[in-house]
């Protein structure tokens, strides 16, 4: 296959990357092993676009250099600079970028057709490809008559198709609607780690060499972030600010962006009538191994019905030493796990029965004298538990 | 002076203007209003030449006619003279079109029968100078045309006017006179337009009016770059202008003064001057 | 089942509302008047004007019928010399940043302010026999391009040819460039991603503008008379034989004018759905 099999330093992506945009400046060293989930997380105007456009090849570095799969893609230094149609970075654009003069098969055998596949033969794998995204028999319609999901599928497969040395995706949950994104977002998770898990797709994991192909994932968006990556590093204005898995960002997150975006918890569960039934099977970040305790969780939202995914911010977790009376519908009793104290606030991760990340001011953990282990009630207002639609069948 | 410069542009703008004018016309004969109304048709002040004057004459005349216009002024100053310049034909579908004239000189005079008949004449025509057809070749003839009969060899480049204008039927009613039967590369439109490609070397003969190979062609103030060798074949063949004043002028005391000006001796000497040949 | 019936609820609604959305406030729908009888005015008029019993004999002699043919062969071979040489030209200059572009840009418009006789002209002193180009050319080669349907479609093509480069650069310069990006990272050359790519994404306004370069050619009168002569059967297309048509017979004129509106809404209307998004 297309991958370097002598080891994970050389099959991966290394990429230290210097740019200057008039006033921007780029300074970020970042690596994703063979066969590893990386999300770069940011705010916008964090230079994501740019790192996006120096892997592809889109935009030539200044300094530093990107190293793929044991090439040298562009080293200023060395004088190297690899186009783009010849780096094997498979791209899924944010907007898809879908040609729309091409049906979804030609989207997808496009590349194939480039890199000197028969016609046929790139349709039939191109066929394959839609076929493992669930989309076998929309190949004759043009994007247009697409819906912004099942594009954003051909996009993912037009780019896997190439059987690229690095998938790189840039916002490709972005311009979706809630609903869409929920569904897409599980989706797009079973892609990107068929091969590691056996895959849900048993069709895609059928198609060639994926598995051990690195992949970044570009986003905004810290649930994508934490629900599709192994490893989050987190860019603020240019710089790389921390780098790490999503249990160890939430325990220590470096900056007050990090804290913010590392605390969010993101619950699944199935929603009746304002009553999410939340059963932990692991897909929760950060949960403990082997938890199948359930919960339920009242939501001021009645309008759900079948699977949701909830957030809830952690300033809007009230934690207490006795049974707090009064309005709260949700009011059950926990452990603290650990206590981190991110200066102006205090971070506790709670555990049984629903792992979540709880703020609080220094000022209130130290009245409620909070330790690992120390015994709390925890409660949630059901406005502040804010549902959207899960795509889980 | 304005208006002087841009007739200049000549038998192009002829045509844009009779081609957007032909819709009018049609129109017009299709409503039964042979002619434009009466009203404010008046000159304004009472002197028997005063106020605007407007003239139109084919385009081979306009740079005379702009010295002719000029001295005209100087002995009616309260006389504004606006000339136009257009291919015959063209002035002829202008002023069936409504056009303010007073005069038109063509340089045919068959087109005033049409305007006669539709619009018609204060006076009869006045043939006030005639212009003969020449052989001409660009300064140096490195072909070594010497005659007529050059205009038959098929090896040169030969121009002529087309049939349809006044100077590309003379000069084949001429040349067949002399039995000579020329092989164009061109029927140029107008005169103008040959005399360019002329000059510019890009023919190696034509046949051009007199007044376009005259030492004061171009108001003299150019290097001669057309050279005249004459009519080699007997008589010259020769355009006349035939100046009319339209019984519907807007000022006809001031055009009936210009036309008689046109045969003072003083217009006779500026027509001379150019290469026309006077009555 | 909820996505399916708010759907058909939706396509129902603008269903009822279609009709009175559609129509124009009332002041647009005036100046949208206003404009199509100033355009169909003249083929009213053209019409009106038009000698429909001798038709067929105007139309079918020999000197139009050598005039279309030399017309459609000459525009045809204009517009896809425009095509072949204004979209590179419009992709370098939407594409490469380089000093002078906007000088090359202005250069490249010049035809579409300059009158196309001067035009002609100027291709006459660069590409003629006494030319800066055209003379070496001559000598060493014998070539000669006025006076031929190679100087005819040089003309054509020459005023053409802008309005092709302003539209594909217009074109190009919206078309989003992840376009281009998503075909490299895919594998594609820049040659396939050209072809493949972007020239099918701009394929309407590519469309549009060779329509619009033919249809200029057509009607191409200036440049062609003053760069390749005017001659029947050899240089003389249809805008020329109208001309010298209007010189001396003016139903002939009105006749092959009336082939010219023919031909070309022809040939728009005909292409109209196929070139133009009708969304």
């Amino acid at each position: 296959m297309s991958f370097d099999d002598t080891g994970a330093a050389v099959s991966g992506l290394q990429a230290d990357i210097r740019l200057r945009r008039g006033e921007f400046e780029l300074d970020v060293s970042l690596s994703v092993e063979a066969g590893e989930t990386a999300a770069l997380l940011g705010p916008n105007g964090a230079g994501k676009s740019t790192i996006v456009a120096a892997i592809a090849g889109l935009l030539p570095l200044d300094g530093g250099v990107v190293r793929l799969a044991g090439r040298v893609l562009d080293e200023p230094a060395a004088s190297v600079f690899v186009p783009p149609e010849r780096r094997r970075i498979g791209v899924v654009f944010q907007d898809q970028v879908l040609f729309r003069h091409l049906n979804s098969l030609d989207n997808v055998a496009f590349g194939l057709v480039a890199q000197g596949m028969r016609r046929a033969e790139a349709r039939t794998q191109a066929q394959a490809w839609l076929d493992a995204m669930d989309l076998g028999d929309l190949g004759h319609r043009r994007p247009r008559a697409l819906s912004g999901g099942q594009r954003q599928r051909v996009a993912l497969a037009r780019a896997l198709a190439c059987q690229p040395d690095l998938l790189l995706a840039d916002e490709p949950l972005g311009s979706l609607d809630v609903t869409a994104r929920n569904r897409l977002r599980r989706n797009l998770a079973s892609h990107l780690s068929s091969g590691r898990n056996g895959g849900s797709s048993a069709a895609a994991s059928s198609l060639p060499g994926n598995g051990e192909m690195p992949r970044l994932l570009i986003t905004h968006d810290p649930a994508d972030a934490f629900v599709l990556a192994d490893r989050v590093h987190i860019l603020e204005d240019g710089r790389l600010t921390q780098a790490g898995t999503p249990d160890e960002l939430r325990r220590a997150p470096a900056t007050s962006y990090a804290a913010d975006l590392s605390g969010l918890n993101l619950v699944r569960g199935t929603a009746r009538e304002g009553e999410i039934t939340v059963t932990d099977d692991g897909d929760t970040p950060a949960s403990g191994a082997g938890r199948r305790s359930v919960v339920v969780l009242h939501a001021a939202d009645r309008s759900l019905f079948g699977p949701v995914l909830a957030t809830i911010h952690p300033r809007a977790i009230a934690l207490h030493r006795e049974r707090p009376s009064g309005s709260p519908r949700n009011v059950w009793r926990t452990t603290a796990e650990a206590v981190e104290p991110l200066g102006d606030i205090t971070r506790v991760l709670l555990g049984s029965p629903l792992p979540l990340t709880a703020d609080i001011t220094p000022g209130a953990a130290h009245e409620l004298l909070i330790r690992p282990g120390t015994s709390l009630w925890v409660s949630v207002k059901a406005t502040e538990v804010e549902l959207a639609p899960d795509g889980r069948d | 002076m304005g208006d002087r410069r841009r007739g200049n542009r000549g038998a192009a703008v002829g045509l844009v203007a009779a081609l957007a004018l032909l819709p009018v016309v049609a129109l017009q004969l299709a409503a039964g209003c042979t002619s434009a109304g009466d009203g404010d048709r008046m000159p304004s002040g009472g002197d028997e030449s005063s106020g605007d004057l407007h003239v139109l004459v084919a385009a081979s005349l306009l740079p005379v006619a702009e010295v002719l216009a000029g001295d005209f002024e100087l002995l009616h100053p309260s006389v504004e003279v606006q000339i136009a310049g257009a291919g015959s034909s063209a002035l002829r579908e202008q002023v069936l079109a409504g056009a303010p004239a007073d005069v038109l000189i063509p340089a045919d005079p068959g087109h005033l029968d049409a305007i006669r008949d539709e619009i018609g004449l204060a006076d009869a025509p006045v043939v006030v100078a005639r212009n003969s057809l020449v052989l001409a070749v660009p300064a140096g003839n490195d072909a070594g045309v010497t005659s007529l009969a050059d205009l038959a060899r098929p090896e040169l480049l030969i121009g002529l006017c087309a049939p349809e204008v006044p100077c590309g039927a003379l000069a084949r009613q001429g040349l067949a006179r002399a039995g000579i039967e020329p092989v164009p590369d061109t029927d140029e439109p107008n005169v103008r337009a040959l005399s360019t490609k002329l000059s510019a070397g890009e023919l190696d003969a034509a046949i051009v009016y007199a007044t376009d190979a005259a030492p004061n062609a171009n108001g003299g103030s150019r290097d001669r770059t057309i050279v005249s060798l004459g009519w080699t074949a007997g008589t010259a063949p020769q355009a006349s202008y035939a100046a009319a004043v339209l019984s519907d002028a807007p000022n006809p005391a001031a055009a009936t003064a210009f036309v008689a000006f046109l045969r003072t001796d003083a217009a006779r000497r500026a027509f001379a001057d150019l290469g026309f040949v006077v009555p | 089942m909820t996505d399916a019936s708010t759907a058909t609820s939706e396509s129902g609604d603008s269903a009822a509302r279609r009709a009175p959305r559609d129509l124009p406030p009332w002041p647009v729908a005036v100046l949208a008047a206003v404009g199509v009888v100033l355009f169909a005015l003249p083929v009213v008029g053209l019409a009106a004007r038009t000698p429909w019993t001798g038709l067929w004999t105007h139309l079918s002699s020999r000197f139009v019928v050598d005039a279309a043919v030399l017309s459609v062969v000459s525009s045809v071979a204009a517009a896809a010399f425009a095509a072949a040489v204004g979209v590179p030209l419009a992709w370098v200059l939407a594409r490469v940043q380089f000093r002078g572009r906007s000088v090359v840009r202005a250069l490249v418009t010049l035809p579409m302010v300059l009158p196309p006789v001067v035009g002609g002209a100027a291709l006459l002193f660069a590409l003629g026999r006494r030319g800066v180009v055209g003379g070496p050319l001559h000598d060493a080669t014998g070539l000669l391009l006025p006076y031929s349907i190679w100087g005819v479609i040089l003309a054509n093509a020459f005023v053409a040819t802008p309005l092709v480069i302003l539209t594909v650069e217009g074109a190009l310069r919206n078309l989003d460039r992840r376009y281009e990006a998503a075909a490299a990272t895919l594998g594609a050359s820049r040659l396939r991603t050209l072809w493949k790519v972007t020239l099918p994404m701009i394929g309407p306004a590519l469309g549009v503008a060779v329509v619009v370069a033919w249809a200029r050619a057509l009607g191409e009168f200036g440049a062609t008379v003053t760069f390749a002569g005017n001659l029947g059967g050899r240089t003389q297309t249809l805008p020329l034989a109208v001309f010298v048509a209007l010189e001396s017979d003016r139903d002939a004129a009105v006749a092959i004018s009336l082939v010219l509106v023919a031909l070309s809404l022809g040939l728009l209307i005909a292409l109209r759905d196929r070139w133009w998004p009708s969304r």
